[in-house]
């Protein structure tokens, strides 16, 4: 075009700032003697352009249609590009306009400027065409009788390399490339073919349908112009096409930094990418409200809206501030414009001939978001947002992904019965009031576990009351994903820190080490859910302080990862106490480790921010946390009550995470032998590291072992203190790949490639008992719970509160209690079977301690008459589960404990009835409660006094306050965590010195 | 082997590899030696407690139980029971007295029995008729004895009452030869319905009996079974009562009009097996006819040795093989090892790992005894009557079965005789050798109507009482009620 412009209107245009003066009705109205080529006016929309303007112009000056006019709609701020442009082409037309409207609006003075024109072609300043891509692209909207044509963009530096050829969306406007981007340029994309999504860097339009349809829409100032003009033209029935022959290089100078952040128009504050992020977020938004009619709109954003929950959730988890708050702003802004989509539907309907059904045809079938977790190397993208991620996808990368699959669908394969079924309520598992019960229970002093008694309620109701809430009060999910959750959480967890290692082998390696560690999956067959809150929590409490230690000389003290780690710890804790007792030893094992290997700066740090989290914790669960440490409170409260120390697992077992019927025998101890090979073959890092994690895996066991002995108090389960372990054995395993990696390449064949080859086979033997296992389906979770043998006789049946006792092996009691003797536990549920609020009782029994009392005389032959005593606390069942669930057989059941004098001592009393049922519970009737109950008088007054006239008692000012004050804190520590997020190091960063290795 | 080519970068710092893993390696290594120092000193702490069915529970206590299998009920019966109960401690024990008949309506009466005195409680006619009665005591407080007496047309006799219910029951004892009856109660006083199986061992071998399984004994109800119905003419018979579901007490009621065997005996079954049984005091005399009595109700046969103690001289044990599932009668009237005419004490001992039930039955012309062996010793046993003239004569038997010579003394509480706060005065102490019995010379009081007894020492021992009829129409041997808290 530029040497022999063809149309004469162009060819006399002279000053540009004349044009922008002047009525433009002529630019494109062709002289009855030239060429019979459409006429194509090229809307350009430039914005301060740097230095490749010149570049891009002079590709649009060389182009070969005969029939292309140009007309430059300038936005800038500060610089007047009419004399660049005039340089080089001359004959362009010039607009500019006095404020950045964004690129819609600014691309929408064509409506107005343009008349004659057969196809728009919107380009941004930063694209370079090859000189036939007009032509090539004409052509094809003829040939297709498309309505919208997209070339293939490459890369402006690398051509070879490609960046988009067309793109998808899916029903929530979410897009994704078609390509790889940076894929190399093979022509393996040159088809041409349909696509939604024709990117607006370069994209011709018919004059007409862009007329129809109203031009760009105005709200959408950048990022999603795109979308909504070809999810439009769509919906006015016309084609949009991808004609890849035509090859256009694209600069992304907005997006790769290289233009001023001052020309961005008005949009979400923050770094380019967050706001980038946010704008697509907002705009695909809007693009689902105003482009879909009644039916599907209320479809789709119901969808959108349970993805975008799970998306803010996860954010937070994983610490992306920006995705959470660019969600959330998404609907803030949209809901603010409620009168603006109104509009533009009431648009889309007078234009509409395809209707959404048709639509959704063209559109990606499920949520790209969703996908792109299983098939990450099709990235979620959109044309302007890259820059920020590695143009190419290494094999190894490939590996990771394969192995993060097969991971997956081996977990659901052995979780498809919990998945597909109902959770049972045994052990552990017990099932969760509705959010409204949690959140009162939060806000009452009052507890009615145990005999009752006012004490601070635990953190933990008011967290799932308000989790239960953003479930709309699905509190059965919520209960479901905190059990089938946590397993994936803690393996995704582990694979970040194993990635942190400089090699996506170790992320993965990391990954299945700590899957094959039998825990979690005992911690199924025990119904523990205690083990799998830490094991999901507790990769990620610790990643603050493997994170500070991997920081090495860089690293400080921050606050962030106090904060951070303090938080999850939190939410753990609050859920799981011993947590936070686990992370302390933790801290401290891994301090240990530090001096061992001759880093006391280190050490000391690592152990102040271990402690330091534990210390926010606390805080955050205050005032819960203060009455579990007050005195005379039980160390139970916090750590649990174990099995009898004369049966409690050996040290053996805790090495090989045997607390269960998985990890026993020979093959359970390849863990440990795969774990050992960073401590031969590393060095420098690796070694130091390898040492650190096995200190702090020895300290976790130890602390598990002699906690289990009850050598620090009444005996504890072992379980969740194991979970540190698990993840230094699995991070450990993880540096022994890495080690193979780096360190082997040094050595001459010999005993270390041998030793590799072992640890790798090693690891492969330890993750057998797990495929085995998953045959089942629910990793031997039972099936049923005692409510199914129990629930009819000891629901209440009355007004009147009735208690059940339970007394057992701790390990087998539905609730939390208080530790009766050795490996014997009991506990109070009031009104019938217990829920999750009994699973937190006070950490000092209070009045309960009576009962204890009572059933100590009876057992000491002090009475024969137990019934009358437990009768003045309207104990109307006494209950001794001899199994974990009904289902369980009676070996099964014979690993615990079994007192052989309680029974007796029960069936001797002369007030307790045998009630005839299922061998896996023994249950006993109240004779001389019920016979209380049938007398005139009901209840004796003493009864009355103590537990269930209290029962009505609702809070109290003080609590509100106590429930303001936590609130307080924790949007306080998020607060901060908001403002410090910029000082946090960047979590892909390998280890210092790995980098110089 | 050649040095490795690597070759450290300069950021690396050099750290010895070896020590630290050695260290590491200790450590673990120190930890499974912990672990099975550890596990040896747990297992071995754990100890059950044993807690014989007669024991007396303390003072303290807030409340206590006994329960009396039972005897004949109405006048004329041949065991016409009285319940007889001691109260050892400081302050008066008001309860209940329930009678539970076999048949009919339970009928209670209330019962006072002031500080350390003894009570006789002869319980009221029923309204309806039955054929026996047991008896269910309830207490509002401890340190109280129970016991029953037996009078009827064939004697007199004496039996302990159970303070607790048991799931199993043996009797090692028992004949339904044509003179001879052989009566089990089966009595449940607790609230909950119990379904009792019943198999017997006799010189022809295990039985069992359909009518006598799955046998229905509901909540607070006395059913009684006549061996004789179904175990006909068995000169041996041992009795073995599961309680398939709830717990029983269960006793034996066996009489005899025999030429020269004439009399009635109460039994309390055992309730838990035993590789060692103690009889303080046996008797060989002209006219009696002892026998012991050894019930394997396990799968393996049992070695036992019979020891027999005697004052004078030694007597080298008797050894047999019990085999499983099998009844053993063993008679020592006649052996030469045993002088006539002496007392002596016998000691079982079950070799083999295998527990039994062991028996003590004595016939004679002034009456029958049927007496359960001591399976575990004390330091302190109640007997809720002494030598109680002029019905009885006997004595009170102390055997000393440890190393050491042990002291006793024996105190007497009797309506009026002690009062006051603080425990019951001891009688001056009596030393009793090593492996030694000794029948205790009874203080004057202790040989009053109205009198319980409480024999202590700082060693565990076994005491037995043993009564004689003074008209020579009763006999009665009971191994005393052990103190709940110092059973060993």
């Amino acid at each position: 075009m530029g040497s022999h412009p063809t149309n004469p209107a162009v060819g006399v245009a002279q000053p540009s700032h004349r044009v922008a003066r002047d009525s433009l009705d002529a630019l494109v109205e062709p002289e009855a003697s030239e060429p019979e080529a459409p006429p194509v006016v090229a809307v350009v929309v430039t914005c301060d352009p740097g230095p490749w303007f010149e570049e891009s112009l002079a590709a649009l000056a060389a182009q070969d249609y005969p029939n292309l006019s140009v007309l430059i709609v300038d936005a800038s701020a500060h610089e007047d590009p009419t004399g660049r442009i005039a340089d080089i082409l001359p004959g362009a037309f010039v607009r500019r306009l006095s404020r950045n409207p964004g690129f819609g609006t600014a691309a929408n003075e064509a409506l107005k400027l343009v008349e004659g024109a057969s196809h728009l072609l919107f380009c941004h300043d930063d694209v370079a065409p090859d000189p036939a891509a007009v032509s090539l692209m004409v052509h094809e909207a003829y040939r297709s009788n498309a309505g919208v044509v997209t070339p293939k963009l490459v890369i402006w530096d690398a051509p070879e390399h490609l960046l988009a050829v067309g793109m998808g969306a899916d029903k929530t406007g979410a897009t994704a490339s078609r390509v790889e981007r940076g894929e190399l340029d093979q022509e393996q994309h040159d088809a041409v073919r349909d696509v939604f999504v024709a990117p607006g860097a370069f994209m011709l339009v018919r004059a007409d349908l862009f007329n129809a349809i109203d031009g760009f829409d105005p709200e959408i100032t950048m990022l999603g112009e795109d979308l909504d003009l070809s999810w439009r033209a769509q919906v006015a029935g016309a084609r949009v096409v991808v004609a890849p022959a035509a090859r256009v290089r694209h600069l992304e100078a907005t997006n790769s930094g290289r233009r001023s952040p001052t020309t961005v128009p008005a949009g979400p504050r923050g770094p380019l990418h967050e706001a980038t992020e946010a704008l697509e977020r907002r705009h695909q938004l809007r693009c689902v409200l105003k482009n879909y009619n009644r039916w599907h709109r209320f479809r789709v954003l119901s969808q959108l809206l349970v993805l975008n929950v799970a998306e803010v959730v996860v954010a937070v988890a994983t610490r992306r501030w920006p995705t959470a708050g660019a969600v959330i702003g998404a609907w803030r802004w949209n809901l603010s414009r409620t009168a603006s989509p109104r509009k533009a539907r009431r648009q889309v309907r007078t234009y509409r001939l395809l209707s959404d059904h048709d639509v959704r045809e063209l559109q990606i079938k499920g949520l790209v978001r969703l996908n792109a977790l299983f098939q990450p190397a099709r990235r979620v993208t959109h044309l302007h947002a890259g820059g920020r991620g590695s143009p190419r996808r290494s094999g190894a990368d490939r590996v990771a992904v394969g192995v993060v699959i097969v991971v997956a669908l081996v977990y659901l394969f052995g979780t498809r019965d919990l998945l597909s079924g109902q959770l049972p309520r045994v052990g552990q598992l017990t099932q969760f009031p509705g959010a409204s019960t949690f959140i009162r229970a939060f806000a009452n002093t009052w507890r009615s576990t145990g005999l009752g008694g006012a004490a601070p309620a635990p953190t933990a109701f008011g967290l799932l009351g308000v989790a239960g809430f953003v479930l709309f009060g699905g509190t059965h999910l919520l209960r479901w994903a905190l059990v089938v959750g946590a397993v994936p959480v803690g393996l995704y967890g582990v694979y970040r820190l194993g990635a942190r290692m400089g090699s996506a082998r170790t992320g993965w390696v990391a990954m299945v080490a700590y899957g094959a560690a039998p825990l979690a999956y005992n911690a199924f067959a025990e119904a523990r859910w205690d083990v799998l809150v830490a094991y999901g929590a507790v990769p990620w409490v610790l990643a603050g302080t493997i994170r500070l230690a991997a920081a090495d000389r860089e690293g400080r003290l921050g606050l962030f990862d106090v904060l951070a780690s303090g938080l999850v710890l939190a939410v753990a804790g609050a859920l799981v106490p011993a947590v936070a007792v686990a992370v302390g030893v933790s801290a401290v094992g891994l301090a240990a480790g530090s001096l061992l290997v001759g880093r006391p700066g280190l050490a000391w740090r690592t152990l102040c921010l271990g402690l330091g989290c534990v210390v926010v914790a606390i805080a955050l669960n205050m005032p819960w946390a203060l009455d579990l440490m007050r005195p005379g409170s039980h160390w139970s409260g916090v750590v649990g009550i174990g099995a009898d120390p004369a049966h409690a697992d050996g040290f053996g077992g805790l090495l090989r995470f045997a607390t269960g019927s998985l990890g026993h025998g020979v093959v359970g101890w390849a863990l440990l032998v795969a774990a050992t090979l960073p401590l031969v073959v590393g060095r420098g890092w690796r070694f130091e590291w390898a040492a650190r994690l096995w200190t702090l895996a020895i300290f976790s066991w130890a602390f598990a072992w002699a906690g289990g002995r009850g050598w620090l108090g009444p005996a504890f389960p072992p379980g969740v203190f194991l979970v540190p372990a698990a993840l230094a054995v699995a991070l450990s395993i993880a540096l022994g790949a890495r080690a193979f990696e780096i360190d082997l390449r040094g050595y001459r064949f010999g005993w270390r490639q041998v030793a590799a080859a072992a640890a790798a086979t090693a690891l492969a033997v330890a993750v057998l008992p797990v495929l085995a296992d998953s045959v089942g389906g629910r990793w031997n979770t039972p099936s049923a719970g005692f409510d199914q043998v129990l629930a009819p006789m000891v629901a209440p049946r009355g007004s009147a509160p009735e208690r059940i006792l339970w007394i057992g092996d701790p390990r087998i009691l539905p609730l939390r209690g208080w530790e009766l003797g050795p490996g014997r536990a009991y506990a109070v549920s009031l009104n019938g079977f217990p829920d999750a609020r009994d699973q937190w009782p006070q950490a000092d029994p209070g009045a309960a301690g009576v009962l204890a009392a009572d059933l100590g005389q009876a057992e000491s032959g002090l009475t024969a008459q137990l019934g009358h005593l437990l009768a003045r606390f309207d104990v109307a069942w006494i209950v001794v589960p001899n199994r974990l669930s009904p289902d369980q057989s009676r070996a099964q059941a014979s690993i615990y404990s079994q007192d052989p004098s309680l029974l007796p001592t029960l069936l001797s009393q002369s007030d307790l009835s045998l009630v005839p049922g299922d061998p896996s519970v023994i249950m006993l009737r109240n004779v001389a409660f019920h016979a209380e109950a049938r007398s005139a008088l009901g209840h004796p007054q003493a009864v009355v006094g103590y537990g269930y006239a209290t029962l009505g008692y609702r809070g109290s000012p003080a609590r509100y306050g106590e429930v303001a004050a936590e609130l307080v804190a924790w949007l306080a520590v998020l607060y901060w965590l908001w403002r410090l997020r910029g000082f946090s190091p960047d979590p892909t960063r390998p280890p210092a010195d790995e980098a110089r290795t | 082997m050649r040095a490795p080519r690597h070759v450290a970068s300069a950021s690396e710092r050099t750290i010895k590899r070896w020590p630290i893993v050695v260290l590491l390696a200790v450590a673990l290594a120190a930890g499974g030696l912990a672990d099975r120092v550890g596990h040896r000193v747990s297992a071995s702490s754990t100890v059950p407690a044993i807690r014989p069915v007669t024991s007396v529970v303390p003072p303290q206590a807030t409340s206590s139980v006994w329960y009396c299998p039972g005897g004949t009920a109405g006048a004329g019966g041949v065991a016409a029971p009285v319940v007889i109960l001691a109260n050892s401690s400081a302050r008066v024990v008001a309860g209940t007295v329930s009678e539970i008949p076999n048949k009919g309506k339970p009928v209670a009466a209330p019962v006072k029995v002031p500080a350390r005195s003894q009570l006789r409680f002869t319980p009221p006619p029923l309204a309806q008729p039955s054929d026996y009665v047991a008896f269910s005591v309830l207490l509002d407080g401890g340190g109280v004895s129970v016991e029953e007496d037996f009078s009827g047309p064939l004697g007199t006799t004496t039996g302990a009452c159970a303070s607790r219910t048991a799931q199993n029951w043996y009797f090692a004892s028992g004949s339904t030869v044509q003179g001879a009856s052989d009566v089990i109660a089966l009595f449940n006083p607790t609230p909950t319905d119990g379904v009792a199986d019943l198999s017997f061992s006799t010189d022809q071998g295990p039985t069992t009996v359909g009518d006598f399984q799955g046998v229905l004994v509901p909540a607070g109800s006395l059913v009684v079974l006549n061996l004789g119905d179904h175990v006909q003419t068995r000169p041996q018979i041992a009795t073995s009562v599961r309680a398939r579901i709830g717990r029983l007490v269960v006793g034996e009621l066996q009489t005899s009009n025999l030429p020269g065997q004439v009399g009635i005996a109460m039994t309390l079954g055992a309730s838990a097996l035993s590789r060692s049984w103690y009889f303080p005091n046996a008797v060989s005399a002209p006219g009696a006819h002892e026998e012991y009595h050894f019930f394997n109700p396990g799968a393996d046969p049992a070695q036992v040795a019979l020891f027999i103690g005697l004052d004078q001289g030694s007597s080298s044990p008797l050894s047999f093989t019990v085999p499983p599932d099998s009844e053993l009668t063993v008679p020592t009237s006649g052996q030469a090892r045993i002088p006539s005419g002496t007392e002596y004490h016998a000691r079982v001992q079950v070799v083999n790992d295998v527990a039994i039930v062991a028996e003590r039955t004595l016939a004679a012309p002034s009456g029958l005894v049927a007496m359960m062996g001591a399976s575990f010793t004390a330091r302190t046993w109640y007997l809720a009557q002494g030598i109680t003239p002029p019905t009885y004569s006997g004595s009170v038997v102390v055997l000393n079965p440890g190393a050491s010579p042990i002291e006793v003394s024996i105190s007497v509480f009797r309506s009026g005789a002690v009062t006051g706060p603080g425990p019951v005065p001891r009688g001056p102490p009596v030393k009793v050798p090593a492996g030694g019995h000794l029948a205790l010379a009874l203080p004057a009081a202790a040989s009053t109507p109205g009198a319980g007894l409480m024999v202590s020492s700082t060693s565990p021992f076994v005491v037995e009482r043993d009564l004689v009829e003074r008209h020579g129409k009763g006999l009665s041997a009971q191994i005393a009620m052990p103190a709940a808290w110092n059973v060993s």
